[in-house]
């Protein structure tokens, strides 16, 4: 199924809905990888949308949402018509003379009630209401199943995101109302071309003066915009044309306060939902898209092993003790992390430097320690090049005993006494 | 885009468990980057990750194993000083062709091979070290390698704090541009100096560095706004629940019916935390909230509230003026035959549908002898206050962090900081119909915006 640029960010509004609500089992339904990393985020959540629409039969489902639309649409739009046919058949059917006022009461004044109701209640609501409303209700009442609701929900909330609800709305609601006044404009003019008219100004409450402020104040736009001429107040039966031209006026006041600014309002809420169609955009940061749009990048630009452990590096380290020795020897490698430790006579302080870590090795060899006492900061992390030291010094002792050194903040104790455990080394902790 | 041909290439090195591996999950907003441990050489491979911007492919990071050998190591290369003298990249090559670097260095030589491939290096320090010899031999060893080196000072919120004695210990190595940047915690601005630094030693990375920054802190803002969303919509939600049971209902039942309404509001508010954590490209381990104390809920069982009346006063006006609009139309349409009864008819029948919706359901509820539990204000202060605190964690966290942020009951707005929120969610709590919830969660978020 082809889909609209629209019904796609609807279904990608659809789907994040169903990722937020559960978006383990959305993730199990579809495998990121299958999307085009060459196209740009958007375009891969529409994609994906569009293809669990389709996996998960949605599109049956839309199909037949934008059946029943454009039912209801065509339904509507027959009522609005028979509605103004309705309105000017009321008017040409009341006895003649008919009354100028009364004609334009009908075919013009609900027109425009509705319209100042309609720019009150509902140019800026950002939920649907009126006929929209209406259509809604009715649209869910028809299809009656969880999926049609869910579609009906992220319809809702994807106009709403996309500021299309405010233009639709005033399309769908001037539309009715310009069909009713095309129709009865039509009609107008096909009864008053084909058929003889009489018509009259007539009032019964309203004074001369009240009638004619209300009659220049109808004429203005029919002047301005079509040069229409007004029939006269003033002996209006003898005027010969009286009623040619009351026809006429009329058709012009219908078209100059009914048709046209229907027509205008509508055409500009068309422009704007275009455009915004045109303009639509997916924000990546709502819930659900943020978690899919990491997932996808997480797909697409993954960690790569450049140079991998081979697993030969691994050395194997062998503690060994001399067989015999002489005497006590006491060290801190790399560092003292006991800043008051003193040791005793046998300590040789801090062995840190490669040459003077290479020296105690030469002279150990020379004459290997009865026991041998290293000093270890548990600040310190263990690492390969001491265990290999601690390696060598137990090759050139009988005894080696580690110390520990506890010292404040985190400490690699533990890591320390694994190694040390692992290796068979005796060692201590600082209290 | 970029005044660059290729991505730009920076390794991370440096001593084992200095924190390459916790930088890089911060400065990549990956929490799942490398692995993490405090054993040593838990990174063995040389791992590498992108960074993009506007769809194309602007850097690569690579993650090294630690170095642990450096002072042997620095001896080994002596050795080939004399063959290459002043050549310290020829001399890394030499030690690179030779047995060791596939045997005993074989660690330390996967960090000098991709050091000699990129563009610049991090070098990180855990500067609560001293300032060891084998340290510096790893320095010496790396700067050999030619590259641009900037030094970080990693974990510089801990103690023991030896930050001065490294940028001095660095400085005698001719190395000035040093960045503190803790990566449990980052600075206020740190990525910034970080980046901006990685710019100084590589100039023709400065426009893309520029926008990387631009885009992260784009990002950074959309998401903090995309958080305080998710818990306006969690507030509207939560104060729209309500559990309908009836007045004569016995204990038992009543304290399940409440239970329920618990527990709903307890996943709802779980799910806007998994929801934060994602949207922070954090774990869902990543926060521990201590269990929500729901002690009261309200009976929300008066039928002239005065919200509701308020809105009912207001809808009803425009029902009947609506009604008696589309009524006069209708009037006129069949030519006044109807008499106003249209009019009259239209005008009742908007007034009273909307009475209907506004009460209709709370007389319905008299009728059948039932009430109705709602969430009570304590308990969405409560709820936004720990809502509020994990976003402001999270927006302060580096994804090197392992600790779970733990969100207290305690973390509660104070009444003073709730009253207004209280007062936009009103119409929700009392169920006022036809509520723009756009609009509400509009006016949440800068309320909850201003009590951070």
């Amino acid at each position: 199924m082809r889909f609209s640029r629209f019904e796609l960010f609807w279904l990608a509004e659809l789907q994040r809905q169903r990722d937020v609500s559960d978006a383990d089992q959305q993730a199990d339904r579809f495998r990121l990888t299958e999307l085009d990393a060459k196209q740009g985020m958007t375009e891969q959540l529409l994609e994906r949308a569009r293809r669990s629409a389709e996996r998960r039969k949605d599109t049956q489902h839309i199909g037949r949402w934008q059946q029943l639309r454009r039912l209801l649409t065509l339904i509507f739009a027959l009522l609005a018509v028979a509605l103004g046919i309705g309105a000017t058949q009321a008017v040409l059917n009341q006895p003649q003379p008919i009354s100028l006022l009364f004609a334009v009461s009908v075919l013009v004044v609900p027109n425009l009630i509705m319209l100042l109701l309609w720019a009150l209640v509902a140019v800026r609501r950002n939920r649907p209401v009126g006929v929209t409303a209406s259509g809604l209700q009715l649209l869910e009442w028809l299809q009656r199943s969880s999926q049609a609701h869910e579609l009906g929900t992220a319809w809702l909330s994807h106009v709403q995101q996309q500021k299309l609800l405010q233009p639709l709305m005033a399309m769908l609601s001037n539309g009715f109302w310009l069909l009713i006044a095309l129709s009865s404009w039509a009609t107008l003019l096909l009864y008053l071309s084909f058929n003889d008219y009489a018509f009259h100004w007539a009032t019964t409450i309203l004074s001369e003066e009240q009638l004619h402020t209300f009659v220049r104040l109808a004429h203005y736009l029919p002047e301005l915009l079509f040069g229409a001429t007004l029939p006269e107040l003033s002996a209006a039966s003898a005027a010969a044309n009286f009623d040619n031209t009351a026809g006429r006026w009329l058709s012009l006041t219908v078209v100059s306060y009914a048709v046209l600014p229907r027509a205008v309002i509508f055409s500009a809420a068309f422009l704007l939902f275009s455009l915004r169609c045109a303009r639509m955009q997916l924000d990546l940061n709502a819930p659900g898209h943020v978690a899919t749009v990491r997932a996808i990048e997480a797909a697409q630009r993954p960690t790569r092993n450049v140079d991998a452990d081979s697993g030969r590096e691994h050395e194997s380290l062998t503690f060994r003790y001399a067989s015999e020795g002489k005497g006590e020897v006491s060290l801190s490698l790399d560092f003292e992390a006991d800043p008051n430790w003193r040791g005793d006579e046998n300590y040789l302080g801090v062995v840190a430097r490669q040459q003077d870590k290479k020296a105690l090795l030469d002279r150990l060899d020379k004459e290997p320690a009865e026991r041998l006492e290293v000093r270890i900061a548990g600040s310190l992390t263990p690492d390969r090049s001491s265990l290999r030291y601690l390696a060598a010094l137990a090759a050139r002792t009988r005894r080696l005993t580690v110390v520990l050194v506890k010292s404040a903040g985190t400490t690699y104790l533990k890591q320390w006494q694994e190694l040390l455990e692992q290796h068979e080394v005796t060692y201590v902790d600082t209290e | 885009m970029s005044t660059l041909n290729k991505p730009l290439q920076v390794a991370v090195v440096g001593h084992t468990n200095a924190g390459k591996t916790s930088l890089l999950r911060t400065l990549l907003e990956l929490r799942e980057f490398g692995e993490v441990d405090q054993r040593p050489s838990t990174t063995r491979s040389v791992l590498a990750q992108g960074v993009w911007l506007e769809g194309e492919q602007i850097l690569s990071f690579y993650d090294t194993p630690g170095l642990e050998s450096g002072s042997e190591l620095y001896t080994e290369i002596e050795g080939y000083a004399d063959a290459h003298r002043h050549d310290g990249p020829a001399q890394i090559r030499a030690f690179l062709q030779s047995p060791s670097a596939e045997t005993i260095y074989a660690q330390e030589a996967k960090v000098l091979r991709q050091l000699l491939q990129s563009d610049a290096a991090f070098y990180v320090i855990d500067c609560r070290d001293p300032v060891l010899p084998k340290y510096q031999d790893e320095l010496q060893l790396l700067t050999r390698c030619g590259k641009p080196m900037l030094p970080v000072l990693n974990y510089t919120a801990s103690t023991p704090n030896r930050e001065q004695d490294w940028r001095e210990a660095l400085a005698r190595l001719n190395l000035h541009a040093v960045v503190a940047f803790d990566t449990v915690s980052p600075p206020e601005g740190g990525e910034k100096y970080l980046l901006q630094s990685l710019a100084t030693v590589i100039p023709a990375a400065e426009p893309v560095l520029t926008k990387l920054l631009q885009q992260r802190r784009q990002e950074r803002e959309r998401r903090f706004i995309g958080g305080i969303h998710s818990i306006a919509e969690l507030l509207f939600e939560v104060a729209s629940y309500h559990i309908r049971v009836p007045h004569e209902l016995p204990e038992h039942e009543l304290k399940q019916a409440a239970a329920r309404l618990q527990q709903r509001i307890r996943e709802r508010e779980q799910k806007t935390v998994q929801e934060l954590l994602g949207r922070f490209a954090f774990l869902p381990e990543d926060a521990v909230t201590a269990h929500l104390d729901i002690r009261t809920g309200t009976w929300q069982d008066d039928l002239f509230e005065p919200e509701t009346l308020k809105a009912w006063s207001k809808d009803t006006g425009f029902g009947v003026g609506a009604g008696a609009a589309a009524g006069a139309g209708v009037d006129l349409m069949v030519g006044g035959l109807s008499l106003g009864l249209a009019t009259a008819l239209g005008a009742a029948a908007g007034g009273l549908y909307q009475s209907w919706r506004h009460l209709g359901e709370k007389v319905k509820q008299r009728w059948r002898g039932e009430r109705e539990l709602g969430v009570d204000a304590a308990t969405l202060a409560t709820i936004a206050g720990r809502q509020l605190f994990l976003l402001q964690q999270l927006s302060r966290r580096g994804h090197a962090a392992t600790e779970a942020v733990e969100v207290a009951v305690d973390h509660r707005l104070s009444r003073e900081q709730f009253s207004a929120i209280e007062k936009v969610l009103r119409p929700v709590l009392t169920e006022t119909p036809d509520i723009d919830r756009e609009k509400v969660i509009r006016k949440l978020e800068v309320l909850l915006q201003e009590s951070l």
